[in-house]
């Protein structure tokens, strides 16, 4: 085998030029379309997902502080939402009792479990790495990340995983990445208020860059619904003036709900270097303000 | 003016362009690492030359006692690789890094079974499939005059003709911090030197790939009818506050069987190494109770 099979052009640029130029003179080619450039690290300062204006939307939590805002230290979903089939709602209803006592509902956050689309959209920070068949987000939390294969379709048969299977391709100015086979579990969810999913599971995401200012309006929006987390560092650079990075998402799962429903949320520019977030060592129940009480032995197991 | 023409100076005119925009950028190549690589060993194989890594000296591969009298072992980084010894030499598996879901920095991290190189103009990153664990590799740059320490340490990394180099300092200390499978510590002065290459398979002899996985593992992570080159890792390891001397050691990846798997650490309860289900704590109740 000649060397060269195992060696790449570091600077594809160069073939570009070549290409481009083969294809204006054959008169017939297509320009090759432009892609959106996710490209630099991206940051949330909330968890939640943005209420519906209209139709049927995510669920807003029913404990409220004093000033009518969501008391971030209970999270009591919205039960009586009526995306939510009777089994989901019971769900529901069960962890905000749990959360209205003061204590923390087993989460697939704060048990080390990977979260799959649409969930995995709460975690603070991430960064999309763009290559030409496949796009891999980063997320900052416990060093998770996802793999979308460009162009291509779900396999007939998918194994069900954490993540899921993810395919995406442009359209446009916006990368869709379709997501099934997310696997359930007890304690499988979709959201921070423990609502379930069923193996029916069907997430289509939209990501597109928006201008700055509509990004820092739909930042502060989910600011006021939801708080800043108080005890968590924030990584978003409020003074960065360019594009932010809007997630339109819909979710379906005809197990769980009565209806697809939609959402987004709204990244900015992280104004801090990457973090590193082991769940393993960490104890700290960021919205119960308390550390929590980690499952423990009696005895040394070694 | 005819296509033939146009064509013929347009192709002159990118060759031009071609070849000032590589003498512009310096017309260098770098090796291509993509795909799904896999290992079935979490061994370290030795150097040709130098100080190698600890050898295990229970006589079964699946029974982790590190070599504690290895000169190269500073006497309190003996006693944590005798001790562990002592517990594997029982059955049991001694709490590492690996089973208790921490992350594992280099070179310890080696040993996961599947790794992806994204390579990118200004970063690699390393996507490794045990608990899907990421490094992020800074090409290019230094290490910042102040480092935090941090889990994976600060990487930076170049490419030196056919061979990327990732060099790695900032490594945090944990009560489980280790840099094999005996258990082996470090201190904060660990300075950990990668170097990637694609090399012919005539050259794996040193991986023990032929000897199957471990006991219990329904395994073989490997394409065995891959003929291509395979990626190998070179790395040299320099801790003076553990190590009497640098040591070096080197893991070869086999093209992967399958997709990139998914190995949830916190699902799984399973020692591959001792073939048990691990101890692991256990609730009274079914919620967990904030304070």
């Amino acid at each position: 085998m000649n060397r060269n099979d195992h060696v790449k052009t570091r600077f594809p640029i160069a073939g570009l030029i070549f290409t481009a130029m083969i294809a204006a003179v054959g008169g017939s080619a297509q320009a090759a379309p432009s892609i959106p450039d996710f490209s630099g690290l991206w940051a949330r300062t909330t968890f939640g997902y943005d209420l519906a204006a209209s139709g049927p939307g995510p669920l807003r939590n029913l404990a409220r502080r004093s000033n009518g805002t969501s008391d971030a230290f209970k999270l009591v979903g919205d039960y009586h939402n009526p995306i939510l089939k009777p089994g989901a709602a019971e769900v529901v209803r069960q962890h905000g009792e749990v959360s209205l006592a003061s204590r923390s509902y087993p989460d697939l956050s704060n048990e080390c479990r990977p979260l799959p689309p649409p969930y995995v959209l709460r975690i603070a920070q991430m960064q999309m790495l763009q290559e030409k068949d496949r796009v891999t987000i980063l997320y900052i939390q416990d060093h998770q990340f996802r793999q979308v294969r460009l162009n291509t379709s779900h396999p007939a048969h998918v194994t069900p995983s954490w993540q899921g299977d993810s395919v995406g391709h442009y359209d446009g100015d916006t990368l869709v990445i379709d997501t099934i086979g997310i696997k359930t579990r007890p304690g499988s969810m979709i959201d921070m208020y423990g609502t379930p999913h069923s193996a029916a599971l069907h997430v289509v995401e939209r990501y597109r860059l928006i201008d700055g200012e509509a990004a820092k309006e739909a930042v502060e929006r989910s600011e006021r619904e939801y708080g800043r987390p108080t005890t968590e560092p924030v990584y978003v650079d409020f003074d960065y003036k360019g594009k932010g990075l809007q997630v339109r998402f819909t979710v379906h799962d005809e197990g769980t709900f009565t209806t697809p429903w939609s959402s987004a949320v709204t990244y900015r520019r992280s104004g801090s270097e990457w973090g590193e977030i082991a769940c393993a060592e960490n104890t700290s129940a960021y919205y119960p303000g308390a550390t929590t009480t980690v499952p423990h032995a009696d005895k040394p197991d070694f | 003016m005819s296509k033939a023409i146009l064509m013929a100076r347009l192709v002159a005119a990118s060759a031009f362009t071609l070849a000032a925009a590589l003498a512009a950028d310096g017309a260098e190549t770098v090796p291509d690492f993509a795909g799904v690589w896999g290992r079935n060993t979490i061994d370290y194989s030795a150097p040709a030359t130098g100080k190698g890594p600890i050898q295990n000296i229970s006589g079964s591969r699946n029974v982790m006692v590190g070599d504690y009298k290895d000169p190269m072992l500073k006497p309190w980084a003996a006693e944590i690789v005798k001790r562990n010894g002592e517990i594997a030499k029982t059955g049991d598996a001694f709490p590492t890094a690996h089973n208790q879901c921490w992350p594992e920095p280099p070179p310890y991290i080696l040993g996961n079974q599947q790794l992806q190189v994204l390579q990118q103009k200004d970063q690699v990153t390393l996507m490794y499939s045990h608990s899907s664990q990421v490094r992020r590799v800074r090409l290019n740059g230094s290490h910042p005059a102040t480092l935090t320490p941090s889990w994976y340490g600060d990487s930076i990394g170049h490419y030196e003709g056919d061979t990327l180099i990732v060099d790695t300092v900032g490594i945090a200390v944990a009560p489980l911090s280790t840099v094999d499978r005996y258990g082996t510590p470090h201190t904060e002065a660990l300075h950990v030197v990668e170097r990637f290459s694609m090399v012919e398979q005539s050259r794996v002899s040193a991986e023990p790939v032929r000897n199957g996985g471990f006991q219990g593992v329904n395994d073989d992570a490997v394409d065995r009818g891959y003929k291509g080159k395979v990626l190998r890792v070179d790395f040299t390891v320099d801790d003076p506050g553990t190590f009497t001397m640098p040591w070096s050691g080197a893991v070869v990846y086999n093209r992967a069987k399958g997709l990139f798997i998914e190995d949830v650490c916190a699902e799984n309860i399973h020692d591959y190494v001792t073939g048990r289900d691990s101890a692991v704590p256990v609730a009274k109740t079914t919620l967990l109770v904030g304070d």
